[in-house]
């Protein structure tokens, strides 16, 4: 089959690799028809996180059609699913609580003291990331090996297109999961920082749990109109003191809640991000928490702050203060995909959810390295690639 | 002409001084010098052993399973050459007695053979090394019910003589085949068989 694969930083390639087998019992084997480059996928081009090899193959948003099943799968060749990129066993401790992400089960046991050593526990097993997350072969490829088949997929009904149901694998619970975690009131604004793909399903969530209104933060033009036209007020961070706007823009309370959908490469003339930036390019202090900084300290007293932006290791400058002195409450995680894939096809079913006006690029699989260049530097005009494999 | 005196390098020196004799202080009186009072934490995570020349380390896990299917996890011979991924020729010689082959680090191998000398169903499993095994092991396996249905606490304590002394634990663990890593893994399998009824791979092909 062909695949993306990782070569290092800036270095990704299609090439052929062995088609996958059933390994396990409850495998699946999909052939993908849909797959995207997610922004943290850019972390992985970025080479800011540890952990992978050269020949992996990635991504973690994909869906297809089931070409084989093992023998205690429970879906059926033909079915149509969306895949999670979280990979759960669904009977642990914490994935009966409905913390897929924290599932004990599916990270290999050879790829857990890694983990253990930087995190303290071992996390689990995701699609096509870091060794850290079991490195297991991802869905930017002809054809995936899905485990616990029976626990993860969505099987998708006809009458849905591919590019209506596609974003269930990650970004779409991300970004809910995201609003979610803002814990909304009647009355609420919540601030988030990032206008990529889980920054815009946050606006649009946080807007369909009866947030007052959402300040859409970042710099690029054309990013900051899609989150206007989901109904968010927006601040370009070039041309306004943002801390100065949101207290503003709240009759001097501050946003109610904080949503942090930029990560570990923060963007922005700082001093904070210009020391960052020097020390994830020597390798100290991996992670560049520009947004999640200025977020803790935008969030109003008692507020909460909610974080489904990327980090992988560690960040200098932490506003511990303002997060003690202030009260706030802090939420975040890998997301718990499995927990919403369910009612979140039902709203896009319904029409109350549409993900497609993400969408900028269509590419083959082919053109994936051009797609993950365009996506990192273009971002103002590159908001979402799509590959058809 | 050129001064003798560097302020600069001078200043160095004093600081680097004070340091040392800060460290100096700050050892010695962290150093452990009078008794304490025993804390409630299980004897093998001490700072210091309190066991001589034999390491004890282990770990515990909770697993969401019966105690008698665990159990049977360790019992049963096959399926505990399935949880002692690095072991081979796991082979139970004759009644309660068991060996195998331990790859050591770097490329060494040792022959383990150990008697079951305490087996109650469901509640513990205590085996120890006989003379002709090249190491001094003992262990055991105890399986207690967690608090509010969360299913099976099972420990898992291992107690062993390193061959080459504390250095060869050192080498040991520094290539992850201390005992306290080789049990984390057999837990670590048991419970993936035991609540998902596979071991999880990132393989994507069936050994040949």
């Amino acid at each position: 089959m062909r695949a993306l694969t990782w070569h290092g930083k800036n270095d990704v390639r299609v090439e052929t690799m062995p088609d996958p087998q059933i390994v396990n019992p409850r495998d699946a084997i999909i052939e993908v028809t849909a797959t995207a480059i997610c922004g943290s996928d850019l972390h992985l081009y970025d080479g800011v996180i540890p952990g992978l090899q050269v020949g992996d193959i990635l991504g973690h948003e994909f869906m297809g059609r089931v070409v084989e099943v093992g023998s205690n799968s429970t879906l059926k060749k033909g079915d149509r699913v969306v895949v999670p990129f979280t990979i759960s066993c669904g009977s642990c401790f914490f994935c009966r609580a409905n913390q897929f992400a924290a599932c004990d089960n599916s990270n290999p046991v050879e790829n857990q003291d890694a983990s253990e050593l930087l995190y303290g526990h071992a996390v689990s097993g995701l699609f096509g990331y870091s060794h850290l997350t079991g490195g297991y072969p991802g869905g930017q490829a002809q054809y995936v090996r899905v485990p616990f088949s029976d626990v993860g997929p969505i099987v998708i009904p006809d009458g849905l297109e591919d590019e209506q149901v596609l974003f269930l694998s990650d970004i779409l619970p991300t970004g809910w999961m995201a609003a979610e975690n803002a814990r909304i009131q009647p009355g609420d604004t919540v601030a988030v920082w990032g206008c990529g793909p889980v920054g815009l399903f946050a606006v649009q969530s946080a807007l369909l749990m009866g947030a007052e209104q959402v300040i859409a933060i970042d710099h690029w033009p054309g990013r900051l109109a899609l989150a206007r036209s989901l109904g968010a007020k927006v601040i370009d961070y070039k041309q306004t003191h943002v801390m100065e706007a949101l207290m503003e823009m709240t009759g001097g309370i501050g946003p109610d809640a904080v949503i942090d959908a930029v990560g570990m490469e923060s963007h922005g003339f700082s001093v904070d991000n210009l020391l960052d930036k020097a020390k994830q390019k020597v390798g100290i202090g991996a992670d560049r928490a520009h947004a999640l900084r200025m977020a803790l300290i935008a969030c109003r007293k008692g507020g909460r702050v909610s974080v489904p932006g990327v980090y992988g290791g560690l960040a200098d400058q932490f506003p511990l203060g303002a997060l003690m002195e202030k009260g706030l409450e802090l939420r975040t995680g890998q997301t718990h995909v499995q927990h919403y894939t369910k009612s979140l096809l039902h709203r896009i079913a319904e029409g109350e959810i549409d993900t497609t006006f993400l969408i900028s690029h269509r590419l083959s699989l082919e053109e994936a390295p051009m797609g993950y260049k365009n996506f990192r530097d273009n971002q103002n005009e590159w908001t979402k690639v799509v590959l058809k494999p | 002409m050129r001064s003798s005196y560097h302020p600069r390098k001078s200043r160095l020196r004093y600081a680097l001084l004070a340091g040392a004799a800060g460290l100096s202080v700050y050892w010695l009186m962290h150093r452990s010098g009078a008794p304490r009072p025993p804390d409630s934490a299980p004897g093998r995570t001490a700072r210091r052993s309190r066991f001589g020349e034999y390491i004890v380390s282990g770990r515990s896990v909770t697993v969401n399973a019966s105690r008698d299917s665990l159990y049977d996890q360790w019992r049963d011979v096959k399926s505990l050459a399935k949880l002692l991924d690095y072991a081979s020729d796991v082979m139970e010689t004759s009644p309660n007695r068991w060996s195998w082959v331990l790859k050591g680090p770097p490329e060494r191998q040792a022959f383990v053979e150990v008697d079951l000398v305490e087996d109650r169903p469901g509640e513990v499993l205590v085996w120890k090394s006989t003379p002709a095994s090249e190491i001094e092991a003992n262990g055991k396996i105890a399986f207690s019910d967690a608090p509010a249905g969360r299913g099976v606490r099972v420990e898992a304590t291992i107690s062993y003589k390193p061959p080459f002394g504390q250095p060869g634990h050192w080498v040991a663990k520094l290539t992850g085949h201390d005992p306290s890593a080789l049990a984390r893994h057999a837990l670590k399998r048991m419970k993936m068989i035991a609540e998902t009824g596979e071991l999880a791979t990132a393989s994507n092909q069936r050994e040949a």
